[in-house]
């Protein structure tokens, strides 16, 4: 067990390992000349060569990664070209709306989609299953923007009952906080229940078709304890990776509700960063939200062996 | 010798035609136990023809120039003359969505076309190869853990934003998944019984590969490259409606509704009805992948 974890986490370090070659090779090689960005457009080519060196751009490629990757591990993302702030202070501030808009995704999610997939595949092949599963091949394919958009023109539009767009932070009034992050929760949250919905249902029915279903039908127990206490503990598994698979790929649904509801998050702080060309911005934020990502599907990974007893490594 | 001739026509057609005759009547029992089994799969496909059909037809559709700006009548309700009304600069709605499927249709088309070839070629190698396996398949897991949007809007900003860099830039995110379900076919195949006989027999292993494994990848690539088809039409009017799509000259749903943001208080049908487009043309793709799946590929159910 011991072992498996130590393999599992060694595995992950050539996927780090590669994912900052492609970002770093994907914004130096095919972004240009960052000491021109830096130097502005009618810089004197000394002054270009100056910014050049003082960044080390004038070594090799290769001696570049290894500068890069060094700072990494110290927690030195660089500093913007814009602003001149560190990257990792810049990522810093974004970060506690993206994960508190994180958090009520999963919130408005979780009790909703279970319960739903369950009765899915318990009623399946029923009209009740078939209209649960339209609902869900509806909720996969409206994009997230245009249900945010939506949900503005009736709620805050239409209906003064939530403000259209913006943010208040915690820490300055809670219950704003959270009034605003319903919209934006929701409209995003709708691809994830679709998601866990058909992932919960397709599970389940897999479940349900096992002998001990049977046998624990057979002994008379309530179909509810079957379904609950039988079930769903052993459906608990694939379900649990998709959550976690949730997580992550929100960053990336975030990057667009952030827009629409104008919530100064990570997301939003890597369009505006690309609008800006501010290549150390959007090359600290990538490496950030991926790292996230991998580390979550470590995580996801580790949880199999934890708590599945029949998984031997 | 004249009378010869038309026998010998005789008889060379009648076997034709009822070859084909033939065809058609198992085509038609075919769609007919589809309709029976899968009558989803229609309704997808008929919304996708609509959109389709929409699509090549643009120019008769009573549309106008879709980009041409008229200010005097700007945020102008549907009416008549402009069935989906106006957006701020005046420009006609419903030609714009029409055109905007052209857009959305061909970058969704191209982009599961070139995943499906490229999984195609690197799965069946990754599968094969124990050698190049994990280095590809390394490479694969590092891409994937980019989010995808942002790996795109990145890679299309560095590229610039050209019809052919954004169909780049989505193939590049989104084939990694396909590359994953071609190797793990080719896995499967690989250990098939069919495949031990024709090594057994002495055969190639392009041999083997080409005409014992390559059709078992044919049937999941299909189902995969239609759900990829469906999430390059949305990840594309992200990219657009964030700004880093193609040309904003080239009328497209996410451009739309971007432009359409700022004046969704007065005018909700400037992003209302490329919204819809949009969802109608994902949901019906996805129907058919959904369907396609059940239909080809039972083992694939299970992977939701």
């Amino acid at each position: 067990m011991s072992r498996y974890i130590v393999r599992r986490i060694l595995a992950s370090i050539p996927v780090l390992f590669i994912l900052v070659i492609i970002i770093f090779g994907l914004l130096r090689v095919a972004g240009g000349d960052p000491a021109a960005v830096i130097a502005g457009k009618d810089a004197p080519q000394w002054q270009i060569e100056a910014i050049r060196k003082s960044l080390g751009l004038d070594q090799p490629l290769y001696v570049q990664l290894g500068i890069y990757i060094k700072n990494i591990l110290t927690g030195n993302l660089g500093e913007s070209i814009n602003s001149k702030v560190p990257v990792i202070e810049l990522i810093g501030k974004r970060v506690v709306p993206t994960i508190s808009l994180a958090i009520a995704v999963e919130v408005l999610t979780l009790p909703i989609s279970i319960p739903l997939g369950i009765i899915a595949a318990w009623k399946a092949n029923t009209w009740i299953d078939r209209s649960i599963m339209v609902f869900a091949s509806l909720g996969f394919s409206i994009p997230i923007f245009f249900l945010g958009f939506i949900l503005i023109w009736v709620f805050a539009l239409n209906l003064p009952w939530f403000p259209a767009a913006g943010y208040v932070p915690p820490t300055e009034n809670f219950g704003r906080f959270l009034h605003r992050l319903i919209l934006p929760g929701l409209s995003t949250a709708i691809l994830f229940w679709a998601f866990l919905t058909r992932m919960t249902r397709a599970t389940m029915i897999e479940v349900l078709q096992e002998d001990y279903i049977r046998t624990a039908r057979s002994k008379g127990l309530a179909e509810n304890a079957v379904l609950l206490r039988h079930a769903l503990k052993n459906a608990a598994l694939p379900i649990a990776t998709v959550v976690g698979w949730g997580i992550a790929e929100l960053m990336a649904g975030l990057v667009v509700t952030e827009q629409v509801f104008a919530i100064p998050g990570l997301g939003r702080l890597i369009v505006d960063s690309i609008v800006r060309r501010d290549y150390p911005v959007i090359q600290g934020a990538m490496i950030v939200v991926s790292v996230v990502q991998v580390v979550v599907n470590l995580l996801v990974d580790l949880s199999y062996a934890l708590f599945d007893p029949r998984i031997k490594y | 010798m004249q009378d010869s001739t038309p026998s010998i026509q005789i008889e060379t057609q009648v076997p034709e035609r009822s070859v084909w005759a033939d065809r058609w009547k198992s085509t038609r029992k075919t769609l007919r136990r589809l309709w029976r089994k899968h009558p989803m799969l229609y309704v997808g496909v008929f919304f996708l023809s609509i959109m389709v059909l929409m699509a090549i037809l643009a120019p008769f559709l009573n549309t106008v120039d879709p980009i041409k700006v008229a200010p005097a009548n700007r945020l102008l309700p549907p009416s008549g003359d402009h069935w989906f009304g106006t957006d701020f600069v005046g420009r006609d709605v419903w030609s714009r969505a029409v055109y905007g499927a052209r857009n959305s249709l061909s970058i969704g088309a191209a982009v599961a076309l070139a995943s499906a070839a490229s999984a195609g070629i690197i799965g069946l190698f990754a599968g094969y190869s124990r050698k190049f396996d994990e280095v590809i398949m390394r490479i694969m897991d590092a891409l994937m853990s980019i989010p995808n949007i942002l790996l795109a809007i990145a890679l299309v900003s560095i590229a610039g934003g050209s019809i052919p860099n954004v169909i780049g830039a989505i193939t590049l995110t989104v084939a990694p998944r396909a590359v994953r379900v071609i190797r793990s076919q080719v896995l499967s195949l690989k250990e098939a019984v069919y495949v031990d006989a024709a090594r057994a027999i002495g055969a190639k292993t392009s041999r083997i590969v080409f005409l014992h494994v390559f059709p078992g990848t044919i049937a999941p690539m299909i189902v995969t490259a239609t759900i990829i088809g469906a999430g390059a039409i949305v990840v594309e009017a992200v990219l657009s409606f964030l700004g880093a799509g193609p040309p904003p000259e080239i009328p497209s749903w996410g451009t739309m509704m971007a432009d359409g943001r700022r004046t969704i208080s007065q005018a909700m049908w400037v992003v209302g009805f490329p919204g819809m487009f949009l969802t109608i043309t994902v949901l019906s793709v996805n129907i058919i992948g959904d369907n396609l799946r059940d239909i080809l590929d039972p083992k694939l159910r299970r992977s939701g």
